[in-house]
């Protein structure tokens, strides 16, 4: 019993130690945990953790992506028109790309402008590693087929200003009234 | 006297050196048959290049080693985002093994992201799958015995209808297989790089077929290769994996591409 006792004030000093140690106090299954280095479609070098402070909807694409690409971003359009107009200038819209090799800063700024995605989006890219590792943590599966393109699961996660996915919206034409729900939580 | 003792002190360092450096060896180019198309086209292969793999699973004793190096990895540092709460259950602590967790048997209860860490900290990377298969289809005598040699799948099969029993035995006890490496079959299941590809084909039509094949018994039993329902296991097992699980027969080995 005692030695239970020892554990638990144990762990009370060691959490407390990291916590301490921590300036922003992550919880443990934030995503900000991750080291993840992105560039953005302007060529600007970010840590995933510098996203932190704001609500955000993720999801992963690559632009040579003729069909279910398109889809998700109209997916992730009726999240937002579905929020009140306050929200929707403050929450922010991030997509991944799966390729590192096609999806250089320039070809996301292209992609961007055509879709006419506005500022409060944002495209990323990285390396095989890096995307390996968000789309593990984002839950989405993907494999590179051998014509270069990308066969992947669809997921939009709604992700809260400390990195906690507290939402997620899986396949595509899937009703957004959760996922708005979702987001306007986080700004009550 | 003098040259003597520098030789023995060498053969210290080479003994030293060669039990706490996992060996590795060189596997030839070849072809790997995917599972994911095998009744469409059968024929279908994808290219495997030269590559380098671990001859064992990563040990205990080697993980306490990177954990003592890499305390962001001990189990009280680890973030759940990392880790579950299972991660290293067998040890009594964060650096200690204990009766259950064996010096030389392979780790298990480890998430993914802790073995890509400690595979990058060697400067090695996982096995991307079809590496991890292209290796695994060998038996000790024979480069695709999973293809061709119902003895050799009906052993595989055998092995996983038998629970895992804690403490596990140490590694390199099996015959080697016709590469040189150990325990791919029969030890523990190993985490390969792409564990998160499964259930796509980048087609819809090909998914759906798919999802059959993946959790209709019969269907698999019916298909083109009813022996290969061991690669079929594999595939589902990794497919129901998140990057933090840890479970109590999963380990990893790691690999490296050539320069």
């Amino acid at each position: 019993m005692n030695y239970y006792i020892f554990g638990f004030f144990l762990v009370l000093f060691v959490t407390g130690g990291i916590a301490t140690a921590e300036t922003h106090k992550l919880p443990e299954n934030s995503m900000y945990h991750l080291d993840s280095k992105w560039k953005t479609e302007d060529g600007n070098v970010i840590s995933l953790s510098d996203l932190q402070g704001d609500t955000h909807i993720m999801t992963m694409v690559f632009t040579s992506c003729e069909y279910a690409c398109p889809m998700i971003i109209s997916d992730i359009h009726k999240i937002t028109k579905g929020l009140p107009k306050k929200i929707q200038k403050k929450v922010r819209i991030s997509l991944f790309s799966f390729d590192p090799e096609k999806d250089t800063p320039g070809v996301l700024k292209k992609f961007s402008t055509k879709h006419m995605l506005g500022s409060n989006w944002n495209m990323y890219t990285s390396d095989e590693s890096t995307v390996r590792e968000l789309a593990a943590v984002l839950g989405v599966k993907y494999k590179k087929m051998e014509n270069g393109m990308f066969g992947h699961s669809n997921v939009i996660s709604i992700v809260d200003s400390n990195g906690v996915i507290v939402h997620q919206q899986n396949g595509l034409y899937a009703d957004p009234a959760p996922a708005i729900h979702k987001i306007k939580e986080q700004f009550e | 006297m003098r040259n003597l003792l520098i030789v023995f002190l060498l053969m210290i360092w080479g003994v030293c050196f060669a039990t706490s450096t996992p060996l590795s060896v060189m596997l030839p180019p070849g072809q790997y048959r995917p599972l994911l198309k095998v009744t469409e086209d059968s024929s279908k292969r994808i290219k495997v290049e030269s590559f380098k793999m671990d001859k064992y699973p990563v040990t205990n004793k080697d993980f306490v080693s990177f954990v003592k190096n890499n305390p962001k990895w001990k189990k009280s540092n680890v973030p759940s985002l990392f880790a579950g709460s299972e991660y290293l259950k067998l040890w009594k602590d964060d650096v200690t093994l204990g009766k259950k967790a064996p010096e030389d048997a392979p780790v298990v209860f480890i998430s993914w992201f802790a073995a890509k860490a400690y595979c990058e900290s060697k400067g090695k990377t996982l096995p991307t799958e079809a590496q991890w298969e292209y290796a695994a289809a060998a038996s000790p005598t024979k480069k695709f015995a999973a293809y061709e040699d119902a003895s050799f799948q009906k052993k595989i099969l055998e092995w996983y209808g038998n629970p895992t029993s804690h403490p596990l035995g140490a590694v390199g006890k099996n015959d080697a297989n016709i590469y040189g490496i150990y325990d791919l079959h029969e030890r523990v299941w190993e985490w390969v790089l792409d564990f998160n590809n499964g259930l796509v084909t980048g087609e819809s039509r090909g998914d759906r077929t798919l999802d059959q094949k993946m959790f209709c018994g019969s269907g698999a039993s019916g298909s083109v290769d009813p022996g290969d329902y061991a690669t079929f296991m594999r595939y589902a097992f990794r497919s129901s994996l998140k990057a933090n699980y840890t479970v109590s027969n999963l380990g990893f080995r790691c690999a490296k591409e050539l320069e």
